[in-house]
């Protein structure tokens, strides 16, 4: 274990709010309907294999991938499927969802069985195949992450457990309870892959941890499998956003990505830890990829905790069984309250990227009104990325893109960083974002 | 005396210097101006007399000083191209190039949707950035129907010519105003609005939404459910489907306004918008109507 404290730290300290640091994943199982999108990532969706009336079963193959980007998409329970039809996602494009009614048998496909790997090629297949996509939030396609454009060689495998987000737990608790899992994965990835080196890096607030995965660590030492350099734990200040990729590579390795470019491009990998424990998991037991371990929490929650669902299930009913809600929910987050999403409708599914959903009440949700810039640069300070985020919202609001060029839009990751630490309260990090949409749209025509 | 011509000499060699100096230079200007001077061709500078100046760019042209160049160039021989100037502006290019003019088929910018609070729910409270670029990145934005137009006016933020309103939560088209210039049309996340030939009785099916007829209904009273009752009325085939939405081309359409007639939901309109207070009054004026002929029929029925 060693210890990494920059000189200078950019980012801020939201409270943690980690109250379910202590709730061992409880596993919630009879839910009676499930409703499965089939784009959760990343790129282009999957096409329908199964009609209205069909009876599958957990890990049946539902969804085939319509590119090579794309990942298949699995049943998560055993049923009948009641209906196959369009609603809108996140972003608002529409996709096909796959409603299931559940028999309750949760019986498991005969083609659920554990991967024969031999070389590079069969493990990244494998990877694919059981539908495993980036479960850290961004839900990028994992076999193709795994997979660098030719010549550029990977020499550092980075494991991100340092979810710096506030109230999520989720990744905390896999390392506690699944660390022979986590460290099969590396020793998987590293073996195919041939990636001499893993570190898997951590917040200063999960050193109960350290112990656990060292322990685990010390087990596979020596084995054939074993990375040639070894495994080794950093521990890195707890600092919003510290579990940011690029952020972490210059933190872990003190390795720039260049604007625009790839981790692979410095010759790094970056795994969230649930994604690597997913790997070893699958490598045991062939089940694709049906659950996820989501953090519930929030001021409207009656019963925080961790708990492992179905992917597909409603939201709804994930909060119904936890244990219902205390208050009248103001505002719903899909993801942490720096970086999440808020949704629409308690009907929504859970998706493979979820790994928290927050419910806050009246006076939680309450978003203070926008006044006028003082110009007191605290934003400037703040971006992990060296930006100047006033003057990216300056030129967004006029709609400069050649400004918006000279300043770097693009490297933006949209931390949230500016806007959070703001007196003015302004909608820095919003007005960037569709300044990165113009750049997009400009760079295209 | 002596005081006086120990001044006058005292400025006059500074004046002198002064002078030279001034008629050297104004020698270099002239020779300079004489030498290195640029042809310009005098067509373009009348012409960018002749066009209105207020640099819309919905010619396609930077402005128009661009415009000018290109048409005096020979690069463009189409003359009317100036939206904002409209038929005078096309037949003064025209007389200005000694060229027949062509033919000017006046366009306006149309918005597709009629979904404004009346017949539109919502189904969450938006509190983020007040602009619909932003608004569509969460779930298309908080209107119930998800391709129906947000009122946040992004297309009256870029109007130049004082055409468009935003009322209820709908954006309008004042056809009067509008030059058809186009930057609404980029400026619309949710591509709702287009150029349509400028005909005082437009018949356009204003809807785009492409949800199935039963999501529809749940989402907009207005909005078109693929009945196909207007294809079967129209006499001259102008209207096709196209994923769940009647089309209507604007190049076939005779205006006869049969399809509007079927229409079961309002969804197709006939004519365009002149100007918010007009519009209010129109409106307010078929309310009344309407409730009269419903108090006159529930009079009947009582009386039968």
């Amino acid at each position: 274990m060693r210890f990494k404290w920059p000189a200078k730290l950019q980012g801020v300290h939201p409270r943690q709010n980690k109250n379910t640091a202590n709730s061992a994943i409880e596993k919630i199982r009879g839910f009676d309907t499930v409703s499965i999108p089939l784009d959760m990532q990343f790129g282009p969706g999957c096409e329908s294999l199964v009609k209205k009336g069909d009876h599958v079963e957990i890990g049946q193959k539902i969804g085939e991938p319509l590119g090579a980007w794309c990942v298949p998409i699995h049943a998560s329970v055993s049923g009948t499927v009641k209906s196959v039809k369009k609603e809108i996602l996140s972003d608002g494009t529409p996709v096909e969802y796959v409603n299931i009614d559940s028999d309750g048998k949760d019986s498991v496909s005969a083609e659920v069985k554990p991967p024969q790997v031999h070389d590079r090629a069969d493990f990244l297949a494998a990877v694919r195949a059981s539908g495993l996509v980036g479960l850290g939030g961004a839900a990028f396609p994992t076999h193709v992450k795994m997979n660098p454009p030719p010549g550029k060689t990977i020499d550092t495998l980075i494991i991100n457990a340092a979810e710096c987000e506030p109230y999520i737990t989720s990744d905390h608790r896999i390392c506690l309870e699944y660390p022979q899992q986590i460290i099969k994965g590396i020793t998987l990835t590293c073996h195919y892959l041939n990636i001499p080196t893993a570190v898997i890096a951590l917040e200063d607030n999960k050193r109960d941890v350290v112990t656990v995965l060292q322990r685990e660590i010390d087990k596979v030492k020596g084995t054939l499998d074993y990375p040639e350099q070894g495994i080794s734990i950093t521990v890195l200040p707890t600092q919003y956003p510290t579990g940011a990729e690029k952020v972490l590579i210059k933190l872990v390795n003190e390795r720039i990505v260049p604007e625009g470019g790839l981790p692979a491009d410095v010759g790094v990998l970056v795994q969230n830890v649930g994604t690597i424990r997913y790997v070893g998991e699958y490598f045991e037991t062939g089940m694709p990829l049906v659950s996820k371990i989501i953090t519930l929490d929030g001021s409207a929650v009656q019963k925080p905790g961790n708990y492992e669902v179905p992917i597909g299930a409603i939201i709804e009913d994930v909060v119904e069984k936890s244990g219902g809600c205390r208050t009248e929910i103001a505002k719903v987050i899909m993801g942490g309250p720096m970086m999440g999403v808020s949704i629409d409708d308690l009907s929504r599914s859970i998706l493979k990227a979820n790994n928290a959903i927050l419910m806050l009440d009246e006076k939680d949700a309450t978003l203070p009104t926008e006044i006028a810039c003082i110009q007191c640069g605290r934003c400037t300070f703040a971006c992990p990325m060296l930006l100047m985020p006033t003057t990216l919202d300056k030129a967004a609001r006029a709609q400069d893109i050649s400004k918006l060029n000279d300043y770097h839009v693009m490297n933006c990751i949209e931390c949230g960083c500016c806007t959070y630490v703001c007196p003015s309260k302004r909608y820095l990090l919003q007005n960037i974002r569709i300044g990165k949409t113009l750049v997009k749209q400009a760079s295209k025509n | 005396m002596e005081l006086i011509v120990l001044q006058s000499s005292n400025i006059l060699m500074p004046a002198l210097i002064g002078g030279g100096t001034a008629l050297l230079l104004g020698i270099v200007i002239v020779l300079v101006f004489r030498f290195f001077s640029v042809e310009e061709d005098p067509m373009v500078e009348e012409l960018n007399s002749v066009l209105p100046g207020v640099n819309c760019g919905g010619c396609g042209y930077s402005g128009c000083l661009g415009y000018a160049s290109a048409l005096a160039s020979g690069e463009d021989s189409n003359t009317s191209k100036c939206t904002a100037g409209g038929l005078e502006t096309a037949e003064a290019v025209a007389l200005t190039l000694g060229t027949a003019p062509q033919e000017y088929i006046p366009q306006v910018a149309y918005v597709f949707c009629q979904g404004s609070g009346e017949y539109t729910t919502k189904r969450y409270e938006y509190t983020g950035t007040p602009n619909c670029a932003s608004a569509t990145g969460l779930f298309a934005g908080p209107n119930s129907c998800t391709y129906g137009c947000l009122g946040f006016g992004d297309c009256y933020d870029v109007c130049e010519f004082d055409a468009i309103w935003i009322d209820d939560g709908l954006a309008h088209v004042n056809s009067e105003n509008c030059t058809a210039c186009g930057k609404c049309v980029i400026a619309c996340p949710k591509d709702l609005i287009s150029l349509i030939p400028k005909h005082e009785l437009a018949t356009v099916n204003s809807c785009r939404n492409h949800w199935p007829a039963a999501a529809t209904r749940k989402n907009c009273k207005i909005g078109c459910i693929a009945c196909r009752l207007c294809i079967k009325a129209c006499p001259v085939d102008a209207i096709h489907m196209e994923d769940n939405l009647a089309v209507i081309d604007q190049e076939i359409c005779i205006h006869c306004g049969e399809c509007v007639k079927v229409c079961p939901t309002n969804s197709i309109s006939e004519g365009l918008l002149k100007g918010m207070a007009e519009e209010k009054a129109l409106r307010a004026a078929a309310k009344a109507e309407k409730e009269a002929e419903e108090a006159a029929a529930k009079a009947e029925k009582e009386a039968s």
